[in-house]
């Protein structure tokens, strides 16, 4: 076993803050899930139907599943180099036979397994959407899967961070930034760009702008699994989702550039 | 079998040049003490050792193995206490050591032994399940220690290894360094706190301004037999009846003067023989002379006038 990851598991086990985390997501889904249930079943006129209903608690998980992970994934990670240097425990680690990519991935593999975790407390949730019906196995694991990647990914960036900023306070903060620029400004300035780009009456363009700003988002797998977007182009929507995994890949793997470009750098 | 640092020269990346051409060879068994003022260069130089820094010249082997500049090669024969000590939180001292066990690479049965090894040597068996960041200073420093001594690496750099500890706290971990040292581990003690220092190393270097100090023509490293010595310019304490009238009487040749009520120390750079003339001076001009003695220089003298010589001779 990786000796950072070791450590990181037996440091996090014993963190309050880790476990209260924790109690908030649980809390939040089963309120949240249970509110949509309970708003689904009042408001129904007519009698439930089972499929909808479950369609609805499954979709309403996902969506929260996501947007928590996204927003926990970078707290769970932009500290974690940058913690050693506020700490001054990175000369004892460079004073080792270790090389920077093994504190890298030890540390990664800490974030990681976080956010496998957290994402495993919503499981029961997701299994009673299951029971209902609406929607299929396949899907709602493909929609978990595809949230759980793009924390990953989150969390890889932010470590990236906590790699290159001194302070951890600083990585936290651009990697908030990084979180919000990439989920809010860059599809407002896609759409601002797409409604432009109507005015030229240039489709190329209006292809470009949608790769950049839109395709890569990280809901946007989701929502094409989840809506009807799916059946009506299932080759042209995998291609885009595949896209999207990729454009997420890619700053995932920059991520952890700069997280071992930020390790090296403390010989210098 | 020792470690040679060759014409080291570190410049930080705001232009201050640390370090200019520093030359240094340590022996295994050897405690060699570097003293300096602050910003002299002294951490710079253990972390260029260790490969924390790299330099921009020079070359640092041992045993005839390049190290330069290569952190996790230099750790293999190299280990270093840092100033200031990071401590993990959240973490018992048993975490901490089986940590850096599991760093180096060691199997279960080896970081096992190696533990309880270091744990007897360093007596933390009571602070085991205690948690790294509670322990005292003092504590602390042996858990990092304990930290080095799990790579049973045959260097020792300690920066600042007593700083911050009280006199009882100290003495332990020089003890333990002294007990280290027995073991044919070539140790280099960076320190503020000299008289312990002095008790402590073999050898010593006094660098400020990134470069080693002559404190003798040509020899800029010293031995602690030389402090008992007096060094090149041995002086000796005469006890007498009128110490204002002895130092009137015996300068400039000697160049006396009263170093405690009732005592004069004097120049003898000819040893006995200048002790002996200063006592006839003296007993010819009607002083009683009560008691005459070789006076020890130590650490802290040496280093002040070699710090004050080498700012007169810039100022010069």
């Amino acid at each position: 076993m990786n000796p950072f990851f070791w450590l990181e598991i037996r440091i996090r086990a014993r963190e309050k803050r880790l476990w209260i985390i924790a109690l908030f997501f649980l809390l939040s889904v089963f309120l949240f899930g249970g509110g949509i249930l309970a708003i689904a079943v009042l408001s129904s006129s007519s009698d439930v139907v089972p499929g909808a209903l479950g369609l609805g608690i499954s979709s309403t998980v996902l969506f929260w599943h996501g947007a928590l992970m996204i927003v926990l994934a970078p707290l769970a990670s932009a500290g974690r180099i940058a913690q050693e240097r506020e700490q001054r425990t990175l000369p004892a680690l460079i004073n080792t036979p270790v090389n920077t990519w093994s504190i890298v991935r030890g540390k990664l593999w800490g974030s990681w397994t976080f956010i496998l975790w957290l994402s495993a407390l919503i499981l029961p949730f997701l299994s009673i959407g299951l029971v209902w019906g609406g929607i299929e196995f396949w899907r709602m694991a493909a929609c978990m899967a595809l949230n759980i990647l793009v924390s990953l990914m989150f969390a890889t960036v932010a470590l990236g961070f906590s790699g290159l900023f001194g302070r951890s306070l600083t990585a936290y903060l651009v990697s908030g930034t990084f979180m919000i620029a990439w989920m809010v400004l860059l599809p407002i300035l896609g759409s601002i760009g797409l409604a432009l780009s109507d005015i030229v009456e240039w489709e190329g363009l209006q292809t470009f702008i949608s790769y950049l700003c839109l395709f890569n988002h990280p809901f946007f797998p989701i929502v094409m699994l989840v809506s009807e977007a799916y059946e009506l182009e299932p080759a042209l929507t995998t291609f885009r989702i595949a896209y999207a995994i990729a454009v997420w890949c890619v700053v995932g793997g920059i991520g952890l550039l700069l997280a071992n470009r930020g390790l090296k750098r403390e010989v210098y | 079998m020792s470690l040679v640092v060759s014409a080291i020269h570190k410049t930080y990346p705001n232009g201050i040049k640390a370090l200019k051409g520093v030359d240094l060879s340590i022996e295994p068994g050897e405690v060699f003490g570097l003293v300096g003022p602050n910003g002299a260069g002294k951490s710079t130089l253990l972390k260029v050792i260790s490969g924390l820094l790299r330099a921009e010249s020079g070359a640092i082997r041992y045993n005839a193995e390049d190290i330069t500049g290569q952190p996790a090669r230099a750790a293999r024969f190299i280990g270093l206490m840092p100033d200031p000590l990071g401590v993990y939180t959240d973490i018992t001292t048993w975490d901490y050591l089986e940590f850096f066990g599991r760093v180096l690479g060691l199997t279960e049965e080896e970081r096992k032994t190696r533990i309880a090894d270091v744990v007897q040597e360093l007596e933390l068996g009571a602070w085991l399940n205690e948690e790294v960041e509670t322990l005292s200073a003092g504590w602390q420093r042996r858990a990092a220690l304990g930290r080095i001594l799990l790579a049973k690496t045959p260097v020792l750099l300690l920066d600042e290894p007593a700083a911050g500890l009280d006199i009882s706290a100290r003495k332990e971990l020089l003890d333990i360094v002294r007990r280290l040292a027995s073991q044919d581990r070539s140790i280099v003690v960076s320190s503020h706190i000299l008289p312990e220092l002095q008790d402590l190393a073999d050898r010593f270097g006094i660098l400020d301004d990134g470069e080693w100090k002559n404190v003798t023509e040509g020899q800029p490293f010293f031995q602690r037999a030389d402090l008992d010595r007096g060094l090149a310019t041995p002086f000796a304490e005469i006890k007498c009846s009128d110490p204002a009238a002895a130092c009137r009487a015996l300068s400039p040749d000697h160049q006396a003067e009263e170093s405690a009520p009732g005592v004069i120390r004097i120049l003898t750079p000819q040893g006995k023989d200048s002790v002996a003339a200063a006592v006839r001076d003296l007993c010819g001009q009607g002083i009683d002379v009560y008691e005459v003695r070789p006076a020890r220089r130590d650490l802290g003298d040496v280093v002040l006038q070699v710090l004050d010589d080498n700012e007169g001779g810039d100022r010069k």
